[in-house]
C-alpha cells in the first residue's frame, strides 16, 4: 500500500524510494520543515554538525533518545548525500548569497517557525546555535509522554522561541554577548537555560534597567528606548519559562476566555508587594562547641540549610557531607523554631566561624577537662565511709554524673530498672547502666519503605535498642548506691526513680559549692559530666563516643553518617576507657565488673550500613560476568565489556581510596602523583579550599588505574571506528565514562556516551549491590573505627575533618605516612578478605 | 593521486560513507596497541603508509579520509590523549601529515579502497606463526636506534602480550 506524505512532491524530484519517504518524512517533521523542501540541505548539514561533538546528557542519559537521535543522524545523513546527488534542484540547497531570513524564508516564518533556527549559521557564536539546534530538536522528544497541557509546550509558543533567537542574531546587545560568552560545552539543558539568564542579567545592566522598571510591561514597538528594552526583557525571560517546561517548572499561561477591557488586576503596580514564604528545605542545627556551665551563652550552635543536587542523592551522600555555600552560626540556645525565624538576621560574622576553628585547632583541654589529680581525689571521696544522708548522696549522684556522662539535671530521670522509661537505667541487680541509643539524625525521606518489610528487618535489634545500650557497671558506682541506700533506706526495687528529689541533681551550684566544701576542689558538674566522654572522644574517636554516651559531640558530624559499630565493641571499649582512665588517676583497677553480663548484638550508627560480604558479592559476581564476556572478545559485547569493567574498576578502587562517588568517582593514572604515591582530589562542590585533599594511595589502587588506563588506550582507538572519538573529545575526556544504551547492541553501534554518573554505577552494578554508591566510605570508615586506628588518620583520609581543621595545611604536623602506616595494613587485610583483584580490560 | 602536507585539523574524519564499514570492524585487534608505537616511530609509519584522502565537495579546506585507518585511528587516539594526559609526548610530532590527495572517487571506489585496506593490510603485514619469536628476530638483526621508536620491542614480557 503506498503511503502518501506531506513532502511527496519534493521527494518526487529527487526520486525517492517509496518505502523510504515515510522515515525521512518523520525526520524532516521534527526539523519543522517546509513541503517543498527549501533549502533542506542547510538544515541536514546543520543537523548533522550539530551532533559531531558532545551530545546534551538529556539525550545520552536516556536509551530510547540515544536510539532515535541515531536514527535520525542516519537518516540526515543519507537524505544529505542523496540531495547532493541533484545539483540542478538549487531550491533545495543552502542560499549562500542572501542573508536575511525573512527573505529566503519568506511565507515560512510562522508556519514553520523552528526551521528557520535550524538553518541558520551565526559567525558570533556557532556554538551557542549548534546547542540550540539540539535543545529544539530534544524538546518534543522530552515532552512526548505528558498530557497535562500545563506539561506541554503550545504551538505559540515555539513560535515565540522562533521569534526570540532570530532576533538575537540581529540585536547589538545579544551579538556582543554572544562574542563573549564561551558555548564550547554545555553539559544539559539546564545549562542552556542558565546561559540565558546569564544573557538576560547581561542585557539589564547595559541597557541599565532598574528593578523598578521590571514592574511595567514595556511596549516593543514603542520609539522610547526604555520601553523597548524592558519589553525584551520580559522576552527573554518569557523564553527562559518555555524552555523550562521540559524540566517540570509550570508555566504561567494567561487564561482563555474574553478579559473586560476595564478589568486591570493583572497590572502589576495595583499588586501589593506583600506575602511571604516559609522556609523550604532541610534544616539542621549542630552543636558546635562543648557546653560550659561557667558560660552557657557561649555555646554555639550552627544551622545548615543544605541542597543536594540528584546526583548526591544518587550517591547516597546526606546532608551534613555537602555543606554547600553557608553555615550559620548561633549563639544562643532555642528551639529550631527561632532559629529559623532569624534565618536572616542573625548570621554572625566570620569572626564567630573564627572561633569555632581555632577551638577544634587548639582547643585546650583543661578547661573541660578534669585532672588526674582530681579524678583521683573525687572517686577516693566517693569511696570513703560516709557519716551522713547528704553526703552518701552526692557521692552517688558524682558516682553516676562520672559514670555516665550524665549532667547531674539529667540524673533526675534515672530509674533502677532496665524496664523502666528513662534514662540512665542503674540495674544493681545485674550491675549493668543501660544510656540511650544514639540515633543518628536523617532528613525526612519521601520515599516508599514498605512498613511490613522493615518490621521483619529486624524486629530484634529493634527491641533491643529500646532498652538501651547496656554498659557495665562499675564497682565504685555500685559501692556509691549500697551506702546511699544505707542511708536513706531507698530500696532498689525496680520501681523507681532514686534520685528525681535530689538536691544535688538541681540546675544549681549546689553539687559544686558541695563539692568544694568536702574537698576544696572547685569543679564544675559539666566537669564531672564530660569527663569519660571527652577521654573517650580522644581515645576512639568522637564517632564512639557518641555512641557509647548517647549525645553528640561538637564538631563535624560526618562521621557519624558513615559509622555502623556492634554494641559488643562499645562495651569492650567502655571496659578499656575504665581501665585507662583507674590506672592514669593511680586508683586499683583489679576488680571491676566482674558481675556484669551483657549480650546485646546490634549496630549502632548510620542507616544502610554495608557488610564486607556485600562487596565481596558484587566484586566477584562483576568478575565472573567479565571473564565471561571477555571469550567473546570479538563480539559487539566490548561495549557491555566496557560499561561492566568501569563498574568494576570504580568499586574496587573506591574501596581503597574512600572516594565520594559524585563528581569523577575514580582516580586516573594521569591524576596520580607517581612518585609520591598520592593523589590530590576535590570530590565536594564547596569553593573551600580545604576540601582539596591529599590521599595516599594503596599500591593496588595505583595498579586499578594503570589497567584502567591501558584499557581506555585500547578503548578510544574502538571509538574512534566507530565514530565516537571525537564526542569524547568535546565531552572534555572524561575518564572514567559510560555507555548508554546499551540493550539492543548491534552492529551500528546506536550508543551514547556519558561521563561518570552515580545513578549510571548503580544500575551498572544493580544486579548485585543495591546500597547507595557510597557505601565504599561507610565500609572503610566503619572498618577503621573496629580495628581502634587513630581517628585524626580517619577523619584525614576521608575528609572528615571539624571546620577549620586543615590537615593538609602546610603548618600542620600531620604526615601522609601516619596514613599509610596505621591505614594501609587494614586495607591488605580487606583486599584480602573481599578479593580485590586487577583485572586487565580490553588490551587493542 | 598526488602527495600532500596537511595540518591534523584539516582531517574531517572518516568519509560519511564509511562509517558502517568500520563500525562492523571495531571489535578487531591488532597486534601492536597504541602504547607499542612512539609519536616518532607512528610519525615514519604515516610517512611510509600515507593516509589517503580526498576533498570534501563544499569546503576547499578539508579533507575526508578513506583509507590507511589504522594509521589514522592511532594518529586519532594520539591527538585525543595529548590534551589528558598532556603527556611526556611533545607537541612536535604529528602535527603536519603527509597524504595521498585522491580526486573526485564515485562513492563504489571509495568503498572498495576502505574495504581493499582493512582486508587486505592484515594479510599484508600480520605475521603468520610465531609471532614472538619473529619479532625476536626483527629486534635482533636491526638497529636500536631504529628498534626504539616502537617499545613493543622493549621487553620479552611486552613482545609477548598479544591482547586478550
Amino acid at each position: 500500500m503506498a503511503v502518501y506524505t506531506e513532502f511527496d512532491n519534493a521527494f518526487n524530484l529527487l526520486n525517492i524510494k517509496e518505502e523510504e519517504r515515510l522515515h525521512y518524512a518523520k525526520l524532516l517533521r521534527k526539523l519543522d520543515t517546509p513541503q517543498d523542501l527549501k533549502f533542506v540541505q542547510g538544515v541536514l548539514k546543520n543537523f548533522v554538525d550539530a551532533y559531531l561533538g558532545a551530545w546534551l546528557e538529556d539525550i545520552s542519559i536516556s536509551d530510547e533518545l540515544v536510539l532515535q537521535t541515531h536514527h535520525s543522524l542516519n537518516l540526515a545523513k543519507s537524505l544529505f548525500l542523496h540531495i547532493q546527488d541533484y545539483p540542478n534542484l538549487e531550491a533545495m540547497m543552502r542560499d549562500p548569497a542572501i542573508k536575511a531570513l525573512s527573505e529566503l524564508m519568506w511565507g515560512k516564518l510562522t508556519k514553520n517557525p523552528l526551521y528557520p533556527l535550524h538553518y541558520l549559521l551565526n559567525d558570533e557564536n556557532p556554538d551557542f546555535y549548534k546547542w540550540l539546534r539540539q535543545v529544539l530538536f530534544i524538546i518534543p522528544l522530552l515532552v512526548r509522554d505528558k498530557t497535562r497541557a500545563e506539561e506541554r509546550l503550545q504551538h505559540y509558543e515555539y513560535e515565540d522561541l522562533s521569534v526570540f533567537f532570530r532576533e538575537m542574531t540581529e540585536d547589538d546587545i545579544a551579538i556582543s554577548w554572544l562574542k563573549e560568552k564561551d558555548c564550547s560545552t554545555c553539559r544539559n539543558l539546564k545549562e542552556f537555560i542558565g546561559w540565558l539568564y546569564e544573557y538576560r542579567l547581561y542585557y539589564r545592566r547595559q541597557q541599565k534597567i532598574t528593578l523598578s522598571d521590571l514592574s511595567l510591561k514595556g511596549r516593543k514597538s514603542s520609539s522610547d528606548l526604555t520601553q523597548n528594552a524592558i519589553a525584551v526583557y520580559h522576552q527573554i525571560t518569557e523564553c527562559i519559562r518555555i524552555l523550562e517546561i521540559p524540566l517540570g517548572y509550570e508555566k504561567r499561561r494567561r487564561a482563555g476566555g474574553s478579559r473586560s477591557p476595564g478589568d486591570n488586576r493583572s497590572s502589576p503596580e495595583l499588586i501589593s508587594l506583600h506575602g511571604v514564604t516559609a522556609l523550604e528545605g532541610d534544616a539542621i542545627v549542630q552543636i558546635e562547641t562543648l557546653p560550659d556551665e561557667h558560660d552557657n551563652d557561649s555555646v554555639l550552635y550552627s544551622i545548615l540549610q543544605t541542597q543536594l543536587d540528584d546526583e548526591h542523592v544518587q550517591a547516597g551522600e546526606e546532608v551534613y557531607e555537602q555543606q554547600q555555600s553557608e553555615i550559620y552560626i548561633f549563639a544562643e540556645h532555642e528551639p529550631l523554631e527561632s532559629y529559623i525565624a532569624a534565618f536572616h538576621g542573625r548570621r554572625l560574622s566570620k569572626a564567630v566561624i573564627r572561633k569555632l576553628e581555632r577551638q577544634h585547632q587548639y582547643l585546650t583541654t583543661d578547661r573541660h577537662c578534669l585532672s588526674n589529680a582530681e579524678v583521683y581525689q573525687l572517686l577516693t571521696w566517693c569511696r570513703q565511709d560516709k557519716s551522713d544522708y547528704k553526703t552518701a548522696e552526692a557521692a552517688m549522684v558524682i558516682a553516676t554524673a562520672f559514670f555516665t556522662a550524665c549532667l547531674p539535671v539529667n540524673l533526675q530521670a534515672a530509674v533502677d530498672s532496665l524496664y523502666l522509661d528513662g534514662y540512665p537505667k542503674l540495674s544493681l541487680e545485674v550491675s549493668v547502666i543501660a544510656l540511650p541509643v544514639f540515633s543518628v539524625l536523617y532528613a525526612p525521606s519521601f520515599e516508599k519503605t514498605d512498613p511490613e518489610e522493615e518490621l521483619l528487618i529486624d524486629t530484634q535489634s529493634k527491641s533491643d535498642k529500646r532498652h538501651g545500650l547496656h554498659l557495665p557497671m562499675h564497682d565504685e558506682l555500685q559501692r556509691a548506691f549500697a551506702r546511699h541506700s544505707d542511708y536513706s533506706g531507698y530500696l532498689w526495687d525496680k520501681s523507681g526513680r532514686p534520685l528525681l528529689q535530689s538536691e544535688f541533681c538541681r540546675p544549681d551550684q549546689t553539687l559544686q559549692k558541695f563539692i568544694y566544701a568536702q574537698t576544696g576542689m572547685d569543679i564544675t558538674a559539666h566537669k564531672i559530666a564530660n569527663y569519660l566522654f571527652l577521654r573517650a572522644c580522644s581515645m576512639f574517636g568522637s564517632a564512639c563516643a557518641t555512641f557509647m554516651f548517647g549525645r553528640p559531640a561538637p564538631g563535624s558530624q560526618a562521621r557519624l553518617y558513615y559509622t555502623s559499630l556492634p554494641a559488643s565493641l562499645i562495651q569492650q571499649r567502655y571496659r578499656e576507657l575504665i581501665n585507662r582512665v583507674m590506672q592514669d588517676a593511680g586508683l586499683d583497677t583489679s576488680t571491676l565488673f566482674d558481675k556484669s553480663v551483657l549480650d546485646q548484638e546490634f549496630q549502632i550508627g548510620c542507616r544502610n550500613a554495608p557488610e564486607q560480604f556485600h562487596y565481596k558479592h558484587l566484586l566477584s559476581g562483576l568478575y565472573n560476568e567479565l571473564q565471561i564476556l571477555r571469550k567473546n572478545v570479538l563480539g559487539t559485547d566490548w561495549i557491555t565489556f566496557h560499561n561492566r569493567y568501569t563498574a568494576y574498576c570504580i568499586i574496587a578502587q573506591g574501596l581503597l581510596t574512600g572516594l565520594r562517588p559524585t563528581h569523577s568517582g575514580f582516580i586516573p593514572l594521569h591524576q596520580m602523583l607517581l612518585d609520591a604515591k598520592v593523589a590530590i582530589i576535590r570530590d565536594k562542590d564547596n569553593a573551600d579550599e580545604y576540601h582539596t585533599r591529599t590521599i595516599p594511595l594503596h599500591p593496588v589502587a595505583i595498579k586499578i588505574a594503570e589497567a584502567y588506563s591501558a584499557h581506555i588506550h585500547a578503548v578510544l582507538g574502538r571509538l574512534h571506528r566507530i565514530g565516537l572519538l571525537k564526542q569524547w573529545q568535546f565531552m572534555g575526556q572524561p575518564t572514567p565514562f559510560f555507555f548508554t544504551n546499551t540493550k539492543t547492541l548491534d552492529d551500528s553501534y546506536k550508543v551514547a556516551l556519558m561521563p561518570f554518573r552515580p545513578r549510571l554505577l548503580s544500575q551498572e552494578v544493580e544486579p548485585y549491590f543495591t546500597l547507595p554508591p557510597n557505601s565504599n566510605r561507610k565500609l572503610l570508615r566503619s572498618l577503621f573505627e573496629t580495628k581502634t586506628v587513630p581517628s585524626l588518620s580517619i577523619d584525614a583520609f576521608l575528609g572528615h575533618g571539624n571546620l577549620g581543621e586543615t590537615f593538609w595545611h602546610q603548618h600542620n604536623t600531620f604526615s601522609l605516612n601516619d596514613i599509610r602506616l596505621t591505614l594501609f595494613p587494614h586495607l591488605d587485610d580487606l583486599i584480602k578478605s573481599i578479593n580485590i583483584q586487577v583485572i586487565q580490560g580490553i588490551s587493542v | 593521486m598526488r602527495l600532500k602536507q596537511l595540518s591534523f585539523e584539516q582531517l574531517a574524519g572518516l568519509h560519511p560513507k564509511l562509517d558502517v564499514n568500520i563500525k562492523v570492524t571495531s571489535q578487531l585487534i591488532y597486534t601492536a596497541k597504541y602504547e607499542d608505537f612512539s609519536p616518532a616511530g607512528l610519525e615514519r609509519m604515516l610517512l611510509l603508509y600515507p593516509i589517503h584522502v580526498i576533498r570534501q565537495r563544499n569546503d576547499d579546506n578539508v579533507y575526508d579520509v578513506v583509507a590507511g585507518l589504522r594509521q589514522y585511528e592511532l594518529l586519532c587516539v594520539f591527538h585525543a590523549l595529548q590534551n589528558v594526559e598532556n603527556s611526556q609526548h611533545s607537541t612536535k610530532f604529528l602535527q603536519t601529515i603527509q597524504v595521498i590527495e585522491h580526486d573526485k572517487l564515485a562513492a563504489r571506489q571509495i568503498h572498495e579502497l576502505a574495504s581493499c585496506d582493512i582486508a587486505g593490510s592484515a594479510l599484508l603485514f600480520s605475521l603468520g606463526t610465531k609471532v614472538v619469536a619473529q619479532l625476536e628476530i626483527i629486534k635482533n638483526s636491526l638497529e636500536p636506534k631504529i628498534v626504539e621508536q616502537f617499545p613493543k620491542f622493549n621487553s620479552g614480557r611486552r613482545m609477548a602480550d598479544r591482547g586478550s
